[in-house]
């Protein structure tokens, strides 16, 4: 080699060296590349999702026809009603492979026609026979689906239509609502005002089907919420005080309750009295602090209680209600949510027809109902000794039900057929047809009741269901016009019709006093399972839905399958969880909340008298709890809060100013620590609107989970839970910004810490100097890790990171861009609002987002402080607590 | 006899080891990094643990022949090949690490000082740059060293001069070396300047090293003492591989012979010096952490007497300070086994230290004081154990080609 070829050498490096690929823009996802979203394709439905006790009114944003974002419709009139998990990540199920299946005739494959032929077919055969045919159906709250029963059963006297509710949380209310009130009537008192809450185990926050109602009713900083309860839940864990009591003792309790009513408003000592009626005393006495502060508050109480709890309970909860409020009589409607239950009776009676002659019927078609889930005891028997041939199933999913019955039928979901659904108070909702069907051979519950009517009617009627459906409404009013009633409110009834109240009711109280006592049940706890349905998945339909498990489970932020251990019921209630109770998360079809009380930990000397809905025995999964996915976000560590409000000093203290930012511009938000109960919502609305990818159980074990907010629960000194929301910190002074050696990561002049993604290189230098821990880093090509990987379904205004790159939280900067052009295209820079993903989610309005000059303004500057402010990074998450509450630290 | 079944016993070792190592290589180069240990927490693991090990591995190599060679310390003239062979391979092996460390390790060139005519800059604020820097140029400069030093022993590389490669390598050395006194002058004075510039190089590229963590923000790395503290540890650490290749060597090799005892036992002495520095580091690093009041720094410090980290904390005082105090005594001191042991126990001792130094600070939460576990998966051991066999095979190659003993000087 000579000097001239080490000359062409060096020079043909270099030119290859700087031919290199440089980053470009591109489209990682695979939305519709040749599309990009605007204005034009996207559009919002007004629809509602079929909640059962009431609809929840939201709108659903569509790209090009396939829905990707759901939202809370908060302009609909005066009902305020929070949007529960399942719900805004419902869409995902729209694709879902699982749903989309044939459907099946003796397990064999056929198309929709023939099915339904088949199944008609039998009908005619039934009612040769002169045999009966039972139809089970969800309750669906709907006029025209009751309207399409009747006739049904009008004309064809062997049909039997049995509506079930979903969960049978109706039951011990209604018993207990028979004697005081000899009336078929649910009561749920409503919560809103109150200053003080005594709760027998009612999970309202959590785990409760007026979940959506209630927890926008309930004020964290105002109201004294005090919650007896066997098992560890949300609402204990946000309670003001929480007593871990056994079953026995909560009535115990209840009843010393009563006790001191009746002393306080009778002057009539009735202790003696009780103790007559329960041999033995009672045991638990209540401190000294909460009778005080019953005396205080005396006619601003309210007492709730867990619907799965025994009659006996909701009695004395009614009682307690009724004597606490002395002019309940006059406005009940108001201060309780009533709920007329005739239907209920009226099912129960056909059921139990049906459960003693079973002979008598011949084909039993379950529609959208299924019994497995719903925890449904004699049904699940009265299913497992019937013959298959008579089993018929319509349902979303094939489940176990399915694969018993002879015929299956798929059904849609709520995106694919018209339909209406009744707000108890008279309000109509619509729901939309949103996209056509994607499972071809899946049919809706109402066409369903339709063609069953045509063909019993021998009508020759080839509509479509939706026409009668419009007629229906327009025989209420002839100016019925659809467009509107989906926009506005639309109502039926002027008012509620007639209800019995507490006036009309003459109180028999040494006669309810005798129906107390007849309670066998309320021996000391033995080994048993109690079982409660979970609200985090709904029912079956969203059981599958990864995005719900995937989202941290709120007591103990667990995430998929999870054993874990909880307080004894014994125990003085300061969350040690290290006894002999165990909660069991059920990861497959069956999805549900256990709680069992073992006599001890070891898993063979457990009798399950009472397992029969559990395919697996879940204590198998015992050697698990090592492998759990369990992150312990508790910390007791009280010096958290120790350096408190140096937010001013720290910006003093600040060696340089950051001058790129513009100080009008700047975006911050306030996190109201005194609201947040630690629902999580907040985690699973991010998820959904920044396409972050659910990695599912083999990764979060090994926490390569991506969400950008993740909650941490503080333990205090007083033994109060706080819950703390940790998310990018958008800090002035951001140390991932300095270190990136590619300048991926940048501040913009409204102060957002901003994410290039296509200038990363993935040195994880930036995760590695966060102080905060926010960062997270992509393990895996999205399609690889992202179970449930739908493209079309991401939403389009965010794009989908590859393998190697690192992301965080964004302050939802594809909102504040939009917001920001439309802004300038109607010349309001000035007043800019902006809600990002957690804040439309939050049910407590935690979450405040907006211009920092003007968000801090408005609020007390003592209240607030900022997360690990000796780092100097001067962060814009705020966090805001009243300062008697830090005081306590 | 006896040597050559030690010497085929430790290539068996290399070879398996290195596939082991290719394999794991591979692995994360096709799949990425999802079959590393690492977590959203805990995102840097045992491969930055490998990258440190081995740039301070390297240091003794520029230390023995360039700030030697300026004090004029002629027992180093048996080993100063030696130790700069194991200069090159060792950062050829810690450069790969922050290469195979990268999310997409394929855009590693937009770290580099290139024209900005890809639209990436890059930020020259950032540590890493430094570090792209400091390295190469600690990598061209260490070559350069090595490769000069060649130049007169050239007549020796055993190359097969009948093929053509093996011709062109030769012309290509014949360029440079004709040795005559020109030749002979301009050696010395090149010599001697590049001498000086690595002295100053061996000192800012551990520094620069050092400045990944040591500009972070995070306690007990953000820290004025981490530069000198690693500097310090990389010499004691690339002493310990010297000794213990020199001392393999005289096991499995007739050239081991030609090392001299000498140059073996003033090393052992050197190492007993530099433990006694380190000690006075981790006694430094201790009064620092309680000394001052900065409670996230305590709970960082204290992490390593928690029980997944004490037992390698015990470990690292012992196998870095403990253990090669028997060094103190002759007898021991000039003993080959006894030699082979210590600088093995400082090795994994070290390797230990910097696992002490970087996992534990990003494993802990700041805000809620709790630790997430990292464990290293089978693929980051492939890469830290595969770095060893590979460490070994190219030193045996090399040792094959080029007189590791210097012909000239001895």
């Amino acid at each position: 080699m000579n000097r001239r070829d080490f000359a062409k050498w060096i020079t043909t490096t270099i030119l290859a060296g700087t031919s290199c690929k440089r980053p470009e823009i591109t489209i990682e996802n695979k939305v519709k590349p040749s599309h990009s979203p605007n204005f034009e394709n996207i559009f919002s439905y007004k629809t509602c999702f079929p909640y059962f006790p009431f609809p929840l009114p939201i709108i659903i944003e569509t790209y090009e026809g396939i829905p990707f974002r759901i939202k809370n419709n908060f302009n609909s009139d005066d009902i305020k009603i929070n949007i529960p998990p399942f719900a805004f990540a419902s869409n995902y199920i729209l694709f879902d492979k699982h749903r989309l299946k044939k459907p099946t005739i003796e397990r064999k494959e056929t198309n929709l026609p023939e099915a339904l032929n088949i199944l008609l077919n039998k009908i005619k055969i039934a009612k040769e026979k002169d045999k009966k045919i039972a139809i089970i159906a969800t309750r669906q709250n709907s006029i025209y689906f009751d309207k399409l029963c009747d006739e049904i059963e009008n004309s064809a006297p062997f049909f039997e239509i049995i509506q079930l509710p979903i969960f049978d949380y109706y039951k011990s209310n209604l018993e207990a609502n028979k004697e005081i009130f000899n009336d078929d009537i649910f009561l749920q008192p409503n919560i809103a005002g109150k200053k003080m809450i005594f709760n027998f185990g009612q999970d309202f926050l959590h785990n409760d089907p007026f979940n959506p109602l209630l927890i926008q009713q309930f004020d964290k900083r105002n109201q004294i919420l005090i919650t007896f309860e066997n098992i560890i839940s949300l609402t204990g864990l946000n309670s003001t005080f929480r007593f871990s009591l056994s079953e026995s003792d909560i009535l115990r309790i209840a009843l010393d309750f009563l006790a001191i009513i009746f002393e306080s408003k009778f002057n009539f000592n009735p202790t003696i009295y009780l103790n007559n009626l329960f041999l033995g005393n009672l045991s638990n006495k209540l401190p000294e602090e909460v009778l005080n502060l019953i005396k205080f508050y005396k006619n601003d109480i309210v007492f709730l209680c867990n619907p799965y709890s025994p009659p006996q309970l909701h009695m004395i909860t009614t009682l307690l209600n009724y004597l606490c409020n002395e002019d309940l009589s006059k406005d009940l409607n108001f201060k309780y949510w009533i709920s007329d239950l005739h239907w209920y009776t009226r099912s129960y009676e056909k059921l139990k027809s049906l459960l003693i002659n079973p002979s008598d019927y011949c084909l039993i078609i379950f529609l959208d109902y299924n019994p497995y889930f719903s925890l449904n005891k004699e049904l699940i028997e009265f299913v497992e000794k019937t013959d298959t041939t008579k089993l018929v199933n319509l349902s979303l999913y094939n489940n176990e039900l399915s694969d018993k019955a002879s015929i299956f039928i798929p059904l849609q979901t709520y995106f694919e057929f018209w339909a209406d659904r009744e707000f108890p108070d008279g309000t109509i909702f619509f729901q939309q047809k949103i996209i056509e069907p994607i499972n071809k051979n899946s049919i809706s519950n109402l066409n369903f009741l339709f063609i069953l009517r045509n063909e019993l009617l021998k009508k020759n009627t080839k509509g479509k269901y939706f026409n009668e459906l419009n007629d229906l409404y327009l025989s209420f009013s002839s100016k019925f016009n659809l467009k509107d009633a989906i926009n506005n409110r639309f109502k039926i009834r002027e008012s509620t019709p007639e209800k019995p109240l507490f006036a009309n009711v003459k109180l028999n109280l040494p006669k309810l006093m005798e129906q107390i006592k007849l309670t066998d049940n309320f021996t000391p706890e033995t080994s048993k399972i109690l079982i409660y349905p979970s609200q985090s998945s709904y029912s079956g339909e969203y059981s599958k839905n990864v995005y719900l498990f995937e989202n941290p489970e709120p007591i103990f932020g667990n995430r998929w399958s999870a054993l874990y251990p909880i307080t004894n019921s014994t125990n003085d209630g300061n969350f040690e969880f290290n006894s002999d109770f165990l909660v069991y998360q059920n990861t497959d079809y069956l999805k549900r909340f256990f709680s069992i009380s073992l006599p001890n930990l070891i898993a063979k000397e457990v009798d399950f008298s009472y397992n029969y809905t559990i395919n697996r025995n879940p204590l198998k999964q015992l050697n698990q709890v090592f492998t759990t996915t369990k992150q312990n976000h508790f910390t007791s560590d009280t010096k958290l809060f120790s350096q408190l409000n140096q937010v001013e000093q720290n910006i003093q203290r600040q060696l340089y100013q950051n001058t790129y930012i513009n100080k009008d511009l700047q975006w911050a938000m306030i996190i109201d620590l005194d609201r947040c109960i630690g629902c999580n919502h907040c985690i699973l609305a991010c998820q959904i609107e920044n396409n972050i990818p659910v990695v599912g159980m083999e990764y979060a074990q090994k926490i390569r989970t991506m969400n950008w907010i993740e909650i941490i629960r503080v333990k205090l000194n007083n033994s109060k839970l706080i819950f703390l929301p940790i998310l990018c910190q958008h800090c002035d002074n951001a140390p991932c910004e300095s270190v990136c050696p590619v300048g991926a990561t940048s501040h913009s002049a409204d102060g957002i810490n901003e994410m290039t993604y296509n200038q990363c290189i993935g040195s994880r230098i930036c995760m590695a100097n966060c102080p905060y821990k926010v960062r997270k880093f992509n393990f895996e090509n999205p399609e690889k890790v992202h179970l449930n990987y739908i493209p079309e379904m991401m939403n389009p205004f965010v794009t989908i990171r590859s393998r190697g790159v690192t992301e965080k939280c964004t302050f939802c900067i594809q909102r504040v861009n939009l917001e920001n052009t439309k802004a300038k295209l109607f010349g309001n820079e000035d007043n800019v609002v902006v809600k990002t993903a957690c804040q439309e989610a939050c049910p407590v309005n935690a979450i405040k987002f907006g211009r920092k000059k003007s968000l801090l303004v408005n609020e007390n500057q003592d209240d607030l402080f900022v997360l690990l402010p000796e780092f100097n990074t001067l962060p814009n998450v705020f966090y805001k607590m009243s300062k008697n509450e830090q005081k306590i630290f | 006899m006896n040597k050559k079944f030690f010497r085929s016993i430790l290539l068996i070792i290399a070879v398996v080891l290195t596939l082991f190592g290719v394999w794991g290589f591979l692995y994360t180069l096709i799949y990425g990094l999802k079959g590393w240990g690492l977590t959203n927490r805990t995102i840097w693991g045992v491969e930055i643990v490998n990258f440190v090990f081995w740039i301070g591995n390297s240091h003794a190599g520029t230390l023995i022949s360039a700030i030697l060679y300026l004090l004029r310390q002629d027992w180093r003239n048996s080993i100063h090949r030696i130790a700069e062979t194991i200069t090159i391979i060792s950062i050829m092996i810690a450069a790969t690490f922050p290469f195979i460390h990268l999310g997409r390790p394929w855009f590693f060139y937009w770290l580099l000082p290139l024209p900005n005519q890809t639209t990436v800059w890059p930020i020259f604020k950032s540590p890493l740059v430094w570090d792209v820097a400091a390295v190469l140029s600690y990598a061209i400069l260490s070559f350069l060293f090595w490769f000069i030093g060649i130049l007169p022993d050239y007549k020796y590389i055993k190359i097969n001069t009948t093929s053509k490669l093996g011709k062109s390598v030769r012309s290509f050395f014949s360029i440079f070396w004709t040795g005559s006194n020109f030749n002979w002058d301009e050696f010395k004075w090149t010599y001697h300047l590049l001498a000086g510039i690595l002295t100053f190089v061996v000192i800012s590229v551990h520094s620069i090293v050092s400045f990944d963590f040591s500009v972070t923000i995070l306690p007990l790395w953000h820290s004025t003492m981490l530069p000198i503290f690693f500097v310090i540890g990389a010499i004691y650490s690339g002493l310990a591989l010297v000794l213990l290749c020199s001392s393999v060597l005289n096991l499995v090799s007739s050239l081991g012979e030609k090392i001299t005892s000498e140059a073996r036992t003033n090393l052992a002495k050197l190492l007993i010096t530099f433990s006694f520095i380190l000690m006075y580091f981790y006694l430094i690093e201790f009064f620092f952490s309680y000394y001052n009041l900065n409670p996230q720094e305590k709970f960082i410090f204290n992490l390593r007497f928690q029980k997944e980290y004490l037992w390698m904390f015990v470990f690292v005082i012992f196998a870095t300070f403990l253990f090669p105090q028997l060094l103190w005594f002759t007898k021991f001191r000039n003993n080959n086994s006894l030699q082979i042991l210590v600088s093995t126990s400082i090795l994994i001792g070290m390797w230990f230290e910097r696992y002490l130094l970087i996992v534990p600070v990003l494993s802990a939460d700041l805000i809620t004081k709790e630790t997430f576990f990292y464990s290293p998966t089978i693929i980051d051991l492939s890469l830290t154990f595969g770095s060893i066999g590979f460490f070994t095979l190219c030193f045996y190659f090399i040792g094959k080609l080029i007189p590791l003993v210097p012909k000239f000087e001895t």
